[in-house]
């Protein structure tokens, strides 16, 4: 995380109405510094996919757990990292969705939606924790105002 | 997320306006499970006014044309914005469900 621009800290309670919550405040900032609408669409996507598997698969609906969401937006790249309390898990292991015997599957989609609209993707040792960047690529032009 | 139907001859056609993230996913499953359990089972969804979905909100989606497929019926996505299109050829479900680029041809 850069020192120039604000860091912004969140702990949130494990329940999907507390990520929209989280997910409005990062699209206001977004907004603010003229990200397209690409963009804009990719970064809400990859937090609401990251809180989700936070929330439900990291912390199981526990209400006695805690999301910690930490982002740092810039002009021409946003930060994130979600970090819950669940034991963690192996992103390897998750099968490609969009394989035929998956295809049908209901679930086992958000994680393949993060690697696609986010330009880096990492994951702690545990796997507990996602760090992701989105940046603005120079073929992209902000919007205009 | 706001939610409408218009019950028509042969099927009926639902709006969706707005977003449906995981927070909306339930009931917006509930939303369609009621149609179905009343004998909808010829279902076009309209998208052409909802600007956002979630995997969970794909995941409905997946679930009621399963079922429909099942009880012998259909469902049909019409108008999907380019961002949801793009969002949904990612996922590869235009494999599965069936999109329409204009909804007299979901209606067809």
């Amino acid at each position: 995380m850069t020192s120039n621009h604000s860091l912004q800290c969140l702990s949130i309670s494990s329940e999907f109405s507390s990520a929209r919550q989280v997910e409005q405040r990062l699209v206001t900032e977004l907004r603010r510094h003229d990200y397209p609408d690409d963009c804009l669409f990719a970064v809400r996507l990859a937090l609401e996919e990251a809180l989700s598997n936070a929330i439900k698969h990291g912390n199981g609906l526990d209400p006695d757990k805690t999301v910690t969401v930490r982002f740092c937006v810039e002009p021409e790249k946003v930060q994130l990292i979600i970090t819950d309390q669940g034991q963690g898990f192996d992103p390897a292991a998750v099968p490609d969705p969009t394989t035929n015997d998956h295809l049908e599957k209901p679930s086992g989609r958000g994680i393949a939606l993060i690697r696609a609209y986010m330009d880096e993707v990492a994951y702690n040792s545990r796997g507990n924790e996602i760090r992701m960047v989105k940046r603005i690529t120079s073929s992209q032009s902000r919007q205009a105002g | 997320m706001e939610l409408s139907v218009d019950k028509r001859p042969d099927l009926a056609v639902i709006t969706v306006v707005g977003s449906v993230d995981s927070a909306d996913s339930e009931a917006f499953l509930d939303f369609l499970n009621e149609l179905i359990d009343a004998g909808d089972i010829r279902l076009v969804i309209d998208l052409t006014r909802m600007d956002f979905i979630s995997s969970m909100g794909l995941g409905v989606f997946v679930r009621t044309y399963t079922r429909l497929r099942e009880a012998g019926g259909f469902l049909r996505l019409a108008r999907p914005e380019p961002l949801i299109l793009q969002m949904i050829k990612t996922t590869a479900l235009d494999r599965l469900l069936p999109i329409y680029d204009s909804l007299d041809q979901a209606l067809e």
